[in-house]
């Protein structure tokens, strides 16, 4: 198992995993951590902003996003059983726990929280929690949606993303990551085969970050549950 | 403006600490350690050495510095203040979500820098770049670059190294700025890079041992490297890590910590007194 900072062990050892990792399908797990804007003040050199994309580019790879700890958990406990590359992105800032110790998670099946049909929002990584904290907001104005904390990015979960599209007609997806390749990518990649419908994606907008306190960059950047909102109500 | 007189470069040094303390305290975040340890090499260069004009950082034709360890920049911002790039004003606002003064150089914003790094490793080769293009050129300007120790046992650099001595940069200076200490403790237990020296000299260089916190014998050392034909310098700095700031010094837990207000206020007397 390769433990480092995402920037290096993804960026500059991109073709090392390609060519030594992927391609020989070997049986080695990449846990990274330093993801996204929530880095905080060490800026935009040490702020992986396109880790996805790269990781998920590649045959053989499976791309896990965790969003807490009790997800952390299973998936670094998981990815020991399962033969071939994977590839874990780990953020930096502390974040909240969302699941009880019992929660059941299985690789390539998102998990859906709420049934609400005003819209799905599909999040990946630190921005479930601020999906729920939006949703939690929104009920009690009489809007319902869904969150969908998507931590397996590939084999992404055609059917949940489908299901969600047809049952809310509006689908945000959120990520402290690029939106060119990360998750808004790949949903809009299921949704453009399986079922087209108009897909906002939140994230980076082809931008670097920058320094700062990482909650302030997050609102800068409009990574926060109020800017859900906002999308939502827009 | 060129600063001969050891004092009077040894005052610009301890101003430049005062900063490095300053601004990183503010930020509440930022790496003193190996800041202060290059605090003279950048002193020397920016006042003694490098052929520059703070009013026209852009000139085609001045002498280059690449901070190849990037964390180093309490120590670059530092020196560009005191030379007068921009307002010293604006070193509290290190790191802050509306500064110029970003946790890792950024070229596009700050006045003085010529590379944008932080992500060790590739300094080198930008340097070697601008030595190449300089040569090409003929703008008989020099090319100085500042790795870590602990930075060299990125492959990357001994690839540049190799390079650099390849196409005979004799306008290309490395310094490493060696306190011994990287993030994870000493340079021995975490990747020895050692023996520096005649690493370098086995890669082509000429090489040239300093004491890096001795002001006259960096003066030396860079006049010494510029009459080097046919092949680049490495200047091997022994250095303090923390220098300067006594519960600092030799110190790994001050790789990339800020100090509170009581190790503040502590850290700027002992420099204010110095």
């Amino acid at each position: 198992m390769l433990v480092h900072l995402q920037y290096l062990l993804v960026g500059r050892a991109y073709d090392q995993i390609r060519n030594s990792i992927c391609y020989p399908k070997l049986n080695v797990k990449i846990c990274a951590t330093h993801a996204g804007v929530s880095v905080g003040e060490d800026g935009a050199t040490h702020q992986m902003l396109e880790d996805i994309g790269l990781m998920r580019g590649l045959p053989n790879m499976t791309v896990l996003s965790v969003s807490d700890d009790i997800q952390t958990k299973w998936a670094i406990e998981q990815i020991s059983k399962i033969q071939g590359p994977v590839y874990v992105r780990l953020g930096r800032l502390k974040s909240p726990v969302i699941y009880e110790e019992n929660q059941k998670f299985e690789i390539g099946k998102g998990i859906q929280i709420g049934e609400g049909t005003d819209a799905a929002v599909i999040a990946t990584g630190l921005m479930v929690s601020e999906a729920i904290l939006a949703k939690e907001e929104l009920e009690k104005q009489g809007i319902n949606i869904r969150v969908i904390d998507m931590h397996t990015i590939k084999p992404i979960d055609k059917e949940l993303i489908v299901k969600s599209a047809k049952e809310t007609k509006r689908i945000i997806t959120i990520e402290d990551h690029s939106i060119i390749g990360g998750l808004g990518s790949a949903v809009c990649e299921v949704l453009s085969d399986e079922y087209p419908c108009r897909v906002t994606r939140m994230g980076m907008k082809d931008i670097f970050g920058k320094s700062g306190k990482a909650e302030k960059l997050l609102e800068y950047f409009g990574l926060t549950k109020s800017a859900i909102i906002e999308e939502i109500k827009r | 403006m060129k600063v001969t007189d050891v004092k009077e470069l040894e005052k610009l040094a301890n101003n430049i600490r005062i900063s490095i303390i300053q601004e990183v305290y503010n930020g509440k975040s930022g790496h003193p350690g190996g800041s202060l340890s290059c605090a003279d090499i950048l002193t020397v260069l920016y006042f003694n050495q490098m052929n520059i004009d703070p009013k026209e950082p852009k000139s085609p034709s001045r002498d280059r510095f690449v901070l190849s360890k990037g964390h180093g920049s309490p120590a670059l911002y530092g020196a560009l203040a005191e030379r007068g790039y921009f307002d010293k004003k604006e070193l509290i606002t290190f790191r802050g979500i509306d500064s110029i003064l970003q946790g890792h150089p950024d070229m596009k914003h700050i006045p003085g820098v010529d590379m944008s790094t932080g992500s060790l490793g590739q300094g080198l080769s930008c340097a070697n770049g601008m030595a190449m293009s300089s040569k090409l050129n003929k703008d008989g300007n020099r090319v100085y670059c500042l790795v870590g120790d602990g930075e060299i046992e990125e492959g990357q650099i001994w690839e540049a190294a190799m390079s650099a001595s390849h196409y005979k940069l004799d306008n290309l200076c490395v310094i490493v700025d060696n306190n011994n200490l990287q993030i994870d403790g000493t340079i021995e237990e975490v990747m020895s890079s050692y023996p520096i020296d005649s690493k370098f000299e086995s890669f082509g260089f000429n090489v040239i041992n300093v004491d890096g916190h001795n002001i006259q014998e960096l003066i030396d050392a860079f006049n010494k490297a510029k009459t080097v034909k046919g092949k680049p310098t490495a200047i091997i700095a022994k250095t303090i890590k923390g220098k300067g700031v006594s519960f600092m010094e030799n110190q790994v837990g001050w790789h990339g910590k800020a100090p509170n207000e009581e190790q503040y206020n502590i850290a700027m007397k002992e420099l204010e007194e110095r």
